[in-house]
């Protein structure tokens, strides 16, 4: 085949995609939006077949039959509906998106009403039953962060800095889970911290995730 | 094909790329695969990156979204999971006139998805003249 034939056949399926925008969505909204949100909501699809299939907990979809994932972070909203994850009986926690919690610098300060400087967001996070507002780093059982680009050496600093505001470099401990993320997390509180990237190089960055208990998945769509 | 004009090819691709909805993912892909030196090698590398961002920029990879957390998924009246909504903030949705979307509304691109696969697979098994070893075809 020679570069005319090809630049042909690429220019033909181009334009089988011009105008194919039919929904307002598609239209309107920037692709780096959808693709990121897109991004996370099979990031969540994942981690709940993860706590379903490998650790064996069960997961109710509470106030709603539709999970709402927002653009932008917050404290827990329980308008929104959320998944009550238990186990044998019992409920361990429940999982909110796009939720803002605490860090432990703040819970060492005697601050009243916390700063832009102590709370920090992560995408999909599992915490302890009952929790309203923005969860104390105490009160994390799982965080998850999902990075849809190129993933880069200050987006290794970034969940560095997320790992050290969740808890402290701890010996071993054991978290909640018998088999999915970690059993034992080197961290106390011990909750676990994971990382999907579309990103193949992910994997030359996760080394110092071994030391701070931060699992990075290389996961594409 | 030689070098130079699996870089036209790719120069081409990245042309149409900017000039599409999918505008946005050329800067993403050329961070990605920058450092490759070799043309053919860089030309294969963004196509496969294309096609698996046009995929999860599709309808049908909700679906499959839907379709996992639906196994997954109780709800307390036993009736179906809905699905999957993004509520956008106050400024999106006044900046982008739309305040949430469904992922399942996105575009349909399955016939795009696969034409873009045909041109890798073209590229794939193109074979190099300029590469003696690989235009030798199996030894004796």
């Amino acid at each position: 085949m020679t570069a005319n034939q090809l630049k042909n056949k690429i220019a033909k399926a181009f334009s089988s995609v011009l105008g194919i925008s039919k929904s307002k969505a598609s239209t309107l909204l920037p692709n780096t939006l959808t693709s990121g949100k897109a991004y996370e909501a099979h990031v969540l699809s994942l981690v709940c077949e993860n706590l379903k299939y490998k650790e064996g907990c069960n997961l109710v979809l509470k106030n709603g039959l539709n999970l709402v994932l927002k653009t932008s972070h917050g404290p827990i909203n329980r308008l929104y509906p959320w998944i009550e994850v238990s186990k044998h009986g019992n409920v361990i926690g429940e999982i909110f998106t796009d939720v803002e919690f605490l860090t432990l610098s703040y819970a060492q300060q005697n601050h009243v009403s916390p700063m832009l400087g102590h709370f920090h967001e992560l995408d999909i996070l599992l915490v302890k039953e009952g929790i309203n507002g923005r969860p104390q780093h105490s009160d994390i059982l799982l965080g998850v962060e999902c990075k849809n680009t190129g993933y880069t050496k200050s987006l290794l600093k970034e969940i560095l800095g997320i790992r050290r505001e969740m808890s402290l470099l701890h010996g071993s401990n054991k978290t909640v889970f018998n088999t999915w993320p970690r059993r034992d997390v080197p961290a106390n509180p011990s909750s676990c911290l994971l990382v999907y990237s579309t990103s193949s190089k992910v994997a030359h960055y996760s080394d110092p995730g071994n030391t701070f208990g931060i699992d990075f998945i290389h996961e594409q769509m | 094909m030689n070098e130079t004009e699996y870089k036209e090819v790719l120069e081409f691709l990245r042309d149409q790329v900017r000039k599409s909805n999918y505008r946005d993912v050329d800067e993403v892909i050329s961070m990605e695969t920058r450092q490759i030196d070799a043309s053919r090698v860089r030309l294969e590398m963004y196509l496969k990156m294309l096609i698996g961002m046009v995929r999860e920029r599709s309808n049908s990879q909700a679906f499959n979204i839907n379709k996992r957390l639906g196994m997954c998924l109780e709800t307390k009246s036993n009736d179906k999971f809905g699905g999957i909504k993004v509520q956008l903030s106050q400024t999106e949705a006044e900046n982008f006139g739309i305040s949430s979307f469904t992922l399942s509304e996105l575009d349909e691109v399955s016939e795009f998805i696969v034409q873009l696969e045909d041109i890798l697979s073209h590229i794939h098994n193109d074979l190099d003249p300029s590469d003696p070893e690989e235009n030798m075809g199996p030894r004796p």
